[in-house]
């Protein structure tokens, strides 16, 4: 891009690294975006689950008592045995001092996933006074990874990643100064100015890049590459096996046996692994080859530091006649050095092995590939409108159009329906239309919202588009604290003196988000006002093109 | 020749499926070569696959030529496919 | 105790990254307003290698090999794209401050 005399390779790299990541652009920044905000799902949730305090402070339950955990288990068991007796799977986390209900997911018979959250005390449904439906901050982490449509959306944030890794390789081919222009940022020059910022945060970020899309691939490896494994194994299932040195999960027999007494086989399994249990899960309940496992609780502090990360601890029973079918000593080293190489990668991508010094680097590092995605489709913009490139013929201005209004969209309009979804999360009743469809609303909402930015991007000129989206998403942000102490009664006076770090964290960083969008406006406000005259000249011209 | 959008996603059509083709093709080969355990051979050539699509893209682009870039996917997939699969036959 | 050397190492990084922007001529000149020497480019980049090895040096120490390289490796580039940022303001002033604030993070390292 920056040199005038081309070679046929530069040149076609340069080609393949405009479109290909003019393509990939909207969608890898909403994949960055809420995979940044996704390493402090957390903390979002906590600000999003105002009312867990309540339960906390009344309940009895005691994480560190096995017999309050025995129970738990003996609840989660009884609920399900009432709701679903031949479901496909359960699956249960023990409550803790973080989130006190007794969570459950299951799968009926035809795979459908269902969850419920139940009182560590009483094992009845949480009412909605105690427990907000909501997702909190996975509904981030699900944007990031799935885009909220199961194995369609893995494949289609794999698609994108591999193009993430061909647009670094082809932008650092077509780059030929990174060294010289290394710390180049030349301000108030137009063009010149976004493309320094497209390469200064790319350039200076590339490794961290690098890693988080490589790692996103080989964390979903076995779904993105299952060639080699259908042809060494039957099934999937038997290579993680294999891998996981546990045993193949057992084929359904249809015959119907009751599961045994889960409370009882949780306490074995607690004493043989020499840990706290902390999920539940029973594979096929109601059939005779229905097994129970337990796994050890994950204990983070502990594990700081380390990218491959041993055994929590985990044991398997026959659910029917309670024997005991294998066991796995909390510590044990992941065996084999590809296998190793592969737990390495994903820690790293999940960003979980060094508390919150860990999440904040990788929050600012995310935020600057958000910051070179975004400069680059905004950069593929101004470019075209100061000089029109005229490459689709008649259909050249619909295009420009078209990308200008996704750009608006996907950049500014996600951000809005990110902190939006807080503002749902605040203002949608705690009772709507059944307790189980709350979580969903909101994320519903958020969708909506988002495709309401999208209406608005193309319904307006695209400066005022700009302008009128970053205004309002400042807006939300530096109004959301207000909405919060309305609706909730929480801010961040009551956070500080509560000594709720999190929770005001969470608040802190959307302010200064506001501020800095109300900076960014002010920026383009100036712009505006300077470049008047000069677009008029650009339209005159541009319609001489035209006709 | 062919017409300009045609030409352009057939080049499209040979770096992604071409060289999914490819990626397979050469971690079939790798699983069935790497003097590793099964599950360790197999690891490895799945993550050395997300090495080769995106060189195979680059690959596809640099030629700016459309056949050449689907033989260049092909050929090559079709001889590391046949050599995995013969080598699984003469070994079990 | 294990978060203190990460913000020694940020530090650290930022003083590397403010040196090896000043080697380059072009920043030095803006900068300083003062002709750059070939000698001084040397010395500088030296120095900047240095503060990046002694860096590598304390956070490997606190958190084992391979997952400090990984926290250096992220706060190099944090702190070049803040040094980025500074090359824009008034570089000096900061790069003293800095300084300072690296001899405070080294009071909670004893």
């Amino acid at each position: 891009m920056q040199s005038t005399e081309k070679t046929p390779f530069r040149q076609a790299m340069s080609a393949l690294h405009t479109w290909g990541s003019l393509i990939a652009g909207w969608m890898l920044f909403v994949i960055f975006v809420t995979g940044s905000i996704g390493v402090f799902d957390e903390p979002v949730s906590h600000w999003m689950q105002p009312e867990r305090a309540s339960i906390l402070s009344t309940m009895d339950y005691d994480p560190d008592s096995a017999t309050d955990r025995q129970a738990a288990v003996g609840k989660a068991q009884a609920y399900l045995q009432q709701v679903e007796p031949n479901g496909h799977l359960w699956f249960a986390t023990l409550p803790d001092l973080e989130d006190p209900a007794i969570k459950l997911f299951w799968q009926d018979a035809d795979e459908n996933p269902h969850q419920a959250k139940l009182h560590p005390d009483s094992g009845e449904i949480l009412p909605a006074s105690m427990d907000r439906g909501t997702e909190g901050g996975h509904h981030f982490v699900h944007m990031h990874f799935e885009l909220h449509s199961g194995t369609l959306g893995i494949w289609i944030v794999g698609f994108f990643t591999l193009l993430m890794l061909v647009a670094l390789i082809s932008g650092v081919i077509i780059h030929r100064r990174i060294f010289k222009d290394f710390f180049t940022f030349r301000a108030r020059k137009g063009q010149r100015s976004w493309l320094d910022a497209h390469n200064a945060s790319g350039v200076l970020t590339l490794p961290f890049q690098l890693m988080i899309a490589f790692t996103g691939l080989a964390v979903f490896v076995s779904v993105y590459m299952p060639a080699a494994i259908f042809a060494h194994y039957n099934s999937p299932e038997a290579f993680f096996a294999e891998v996981f040195e546990r045993p193949a999960p057992r084929e359904m027999t249809h015959e119907a046996a009751p599961v045994a007494n889960l409370g009882q086989m949780f306490a074995k399994a607690e004493q043989a692994m020499g840990k706290p249990g902390q999920f539940i899960r029973v594979e096929h309940p109601g059939d005779s080859s229905a097994t129970f496992t337990v796994f050890g609780l994950f204990d983070a502090e502990a594990l700081q530091g380390r990218l491959v990360l041993p055994s929590s601890g985990m044991a398997e029973f026959d659910a029917v006649s309670s024997q005991q079918r294998h066991i796995e000593a909390p510590g044990a080293e992941p065996q084999g050095a590809a296998f190793r190489t592969q737990r390495a990668m994903r820690t790293l991508h999940f960003a979980n092995f060094g508390g919150y010094t860990v999440r904040w680097l990788y929050f600012l590092l995310g935020m600057t590939g958000a910051v070179m995605i975004a400069s680059g489709s905004i950069l593929f913009m101004v470019k075209r409108r100061q000089r029109a490139l005229n490459e689709f013929g008649n259909a050249t201005p619909r295009v420009y159009r078209t990308v200008d209004v996704l750009n608006v969209a996907a950049i500014s309009g996600l951000l809005i329906a990110c902190v939006g979804y807080l503002w749902i999360n605040r203002l949608l009743p705690l009772e709507v239309a059944g307790r189980a469809g709350r979580a969903g609303w909101e994320v519903g909402l958020f969708f909506a919202l988002w495709a309401i930015t999208l209406l608005h991007s193309a319904l307006r000129p695209v400066n005022q588009a700009w302008r009128e989206q970053l205004l309002g998403f400042a807006a939300l942000c530096l109004l959301l604290p207000f909405v919060n102490a309305f609706t909730v009664g929480e801010h961040l006076l009551t956070y500080l003196t509560e000594r709720n770090w999190r929770a005001a964290g969470v608040e802190l960083t959307i302010i200064s988000f506001g501020l800095l969008a109300l900076k960014a406006l002010q920026k383009l406000r100036r712009k505006a006002a300077a470049n008047k005259s000069q677009t008029a000249s650009v339209k005159i011209e541009q319609a001489g093109v035209r006709g | 020749m062919t017409s300009k959008p045609l030409a352009i996603s057939l080049q499209a059509l040979a770096a992604i499926l071409g060289g999914y083709l490819l990626a397979s093709a050469s971690t079939l080969f790798l699983s069935a070569i790497l003097p590793l355990s099964k599950t360790e051979a197999v690891i490895t050539a799945s993550l050395f696959s997300f090495v080769v699509y995106p060189i195979a893209i680059i690959w596809v682009y640099a030629r700016q030529d459309v056949k050449r870039a689907w033989l260049g996917m092909v050929v090559p997939s079709v001889i590391l496919i046949a050599i995995a699969w013969l080598l699984s036959k003469g070994l079990s | 105790m294990m978060h203190y050397p990460v913000l020694t190492v940020l530090f650290l990084n930022l003083l590397a990254m403010t040196g090896l922007s000043l080697a380059m001529p072009k920043h030095h000149q803006r900068l300083l307003n003062s002709w750059l020497p070939p000698l001084r480019i040397w010395l500088l980049r030296l120095l900047a290698g240095l503060l990046m090895l002694m860096a590598l040096f304390v956070i490997c120490s606190s958190w084992g090999i391979a997952a400090g390289i990984v926290l250096w490796l992220g706060l190099l580039s944090v702190s070049a794209v803040f040094s980025l940022c500074l090359l824009n303001h008034q570089l000096l002033r900061t790069v003293s401050l800095l300084g300072g604030l690296l001899l405070v993070s080294f009071l909670f390292l004893i």
